[in-house]
């Protein structure tokens, strides 16, 4: 097979494989534990063929994220992270902690995992609660680091991951003082509320259902202000905040002007963001290509509806939502 | 009640409220470094208890080594005072008698002679 030359942000540098559409809690801002085991799922050994086609025409450091749902609820995951790791990769596995026992952290370590992404929304406990749906999540992290940190030595490299919302926006400087502060974690990435339940209303966030997660508009110039205070933050410890500041300047714009509007920024660089989604539907951003069940990536990459999918991304023609937490498409290159 | 008063209150009420607020989230921040603290412990004492196991086998690999360095000298010392008294018998006028009679005692008439002393 013969690979084209890439224009300049056209290979993939950024991809995200929703491996499940399951979780077991019930949070605000999403829907995945209304999903269930369904044959449609992809499989772990579909996943690494796609993965190792992939490998093919990624960039070299291509950071290969997987997602849930729950991650660590998909039997034989330990298979995927040493082939993706094999292929030169670096395989990050989100997760909400619920799993992480010592067994588990061992089997892991075993697998050859370094890299974490765990949500943590506020250090209160009951705000954590609150927007996980599930009593005892906030503890359920805690347990969880505790146990990685015993297997992996100091060895892990957990990231924070904290979804700005109404109940926890104030608090972002203290979570990232904290990440400072504790030799557990290792950085902190900060993402924009997204369409929660993915109803495809351009309003969704004025909604009754988001009324506890969407900041009113009067909270607007405080969370402006806090975002200022995580930009200074930055400043001075670039490595623990994994968020570019031009990506928290297009938060602000994000959350100023609403979700369906387009940010000012060069969306070109969004073109190199490969996603999968759990029934395996391959998309360029937003904007579908193919299936990775049936479809080869290689191809898909340089088809006609790959080319098309480009221009509505330059255009700025497709969804905010998608790109917004995009945090490689804000780094300059 | 005053529209000023009021307005006052409230003004409190929400400070009071975001104070609250702050307060938790740095319990929950010192609750977070307090495991942290337990965590980094817990990874000392292991770091000690590897520390002393690895001490003690130096320890019985040196003693080791040094007992067969012990013995090697010792039998050393035997060997040299070995050596001393061979030396000195072939120093002595007996020794050529010796060298005589040993020879002699190995052919077949010093055998046979022998045995007839017996």
């Amino acid at each position: 097979m013969k690979i084209k030359k890439f224009r300049r942000f056209e290979q993939p540098f950024f991809g995200v494989i929703q491996i499940l559409h399951r979780c077991m809690y019930k949070c605000k801002m999403c829907n995945m534990w209304l999903g269930k085991e369904t044959p449609e799922e992809i499989t772990i050994e579909q996943a690494m063929d796609f993965s190792t086609k992939l490998g093919e025409i990624a960039r070299k450091d291509f950071e290969f994220n997987i997602l849930g749902g729950e991650t660590l609820m998909k039997k034989d995951l330990e298979k995927l992270i040493p082939h993706v790791n094999s292929l030169g990769m670096r395989p990050i596995v989100s997760t909400n902690g619920y799993l992480i026992s010592k067994e588990k952290s061992q089997s892991l370590y075993d697998s050859g995992l370094v890299h974490f992404t765990m949500s943590l929304d506020s250090l209160r406990p009951k705000i954590h609660d609150f927007y996980r749906g599930f009593k005892g999540s906030f503890d359920h992290v805690r347990k969880a680091l505790t146990n990685l940190h015993s297997v992996y030595q100091g060895k892990q490299f957990v990231c924070i991951v904290a979804i700005i919302m109404k109940h926890n926006y104030k608090e972002l400087l203290e979570l990232a003082n904290w990440v400072k502060n504790d030799p557990r974690v290792c950085s902190i990435s900060f993402l924009a509320l997204t369409n929660p339940c993915w109803t495809f209303d351009k309003n969704w966030h004025e909604h009754k259902s988001s009324k506890e997660l969407w900041p009113n508009k009067s909270d607007y110039p405080k969370l402006s202000k806090m975002i200022d205070e995580l930009i200074k933050f930055k400043q001075k410890n670039d490595h623990l905040i994994v968020n570019s500041i031009e990506q928290f300047e297009a938060f602000k714009e994000y959350y100023k002007n609403g979700p369906q509007n387009p940010i000012t920024y060069n969306y070109n660089k969004f073109k190199g963001y490969v996603m999968v989604k759990s029934d395996g539907v391959l998309s360029m951003a937003a904007e579908k290509l193919g299936n990775i069940k049936k479809d080869d990536i290689r191809d898909l990459w340089f088809s006609k509806t790959a080319e098309e999918a480009r221009k509505k991304i330059e255009s700025k023609n497709t969804s905010v939502e998608i790109i917004i937490n995009c945090k490689h498409g804000f780094e300059a290159y | 009640m005053t529209k000023k008063n009021k307005t006052k209150n409230q003004t409190k009420k929400t400070k009071l409220e975001e104070l609250k607020e702050e307060l938790d989230s740095k319990k929950g921040h010192i609750k977070m470094l307090a495991d942290s603290i337990k965590d980094k412990d817990n990874e000392i004492m292991i770091l000690k208890a590897k520390l002393n196991s690895e001490n003690l086998t130096t320890m019985k690999e040196s003693l080791m080594s040094q007992a067969k360095n012990n013995h090697l000298n010792l039998l050393k010392l035997e060997l040299i005072k070995k050596n001393d008294q061979l030396n000195k018998f072939r120093g002595s006028i007996i020794y050529p008698f010796y060298k005589i009679t040993h020879k002699f005692g190995k052919t077949k008439i010093g055998g046979i002679i022998a045995k007839l002393l017996k």
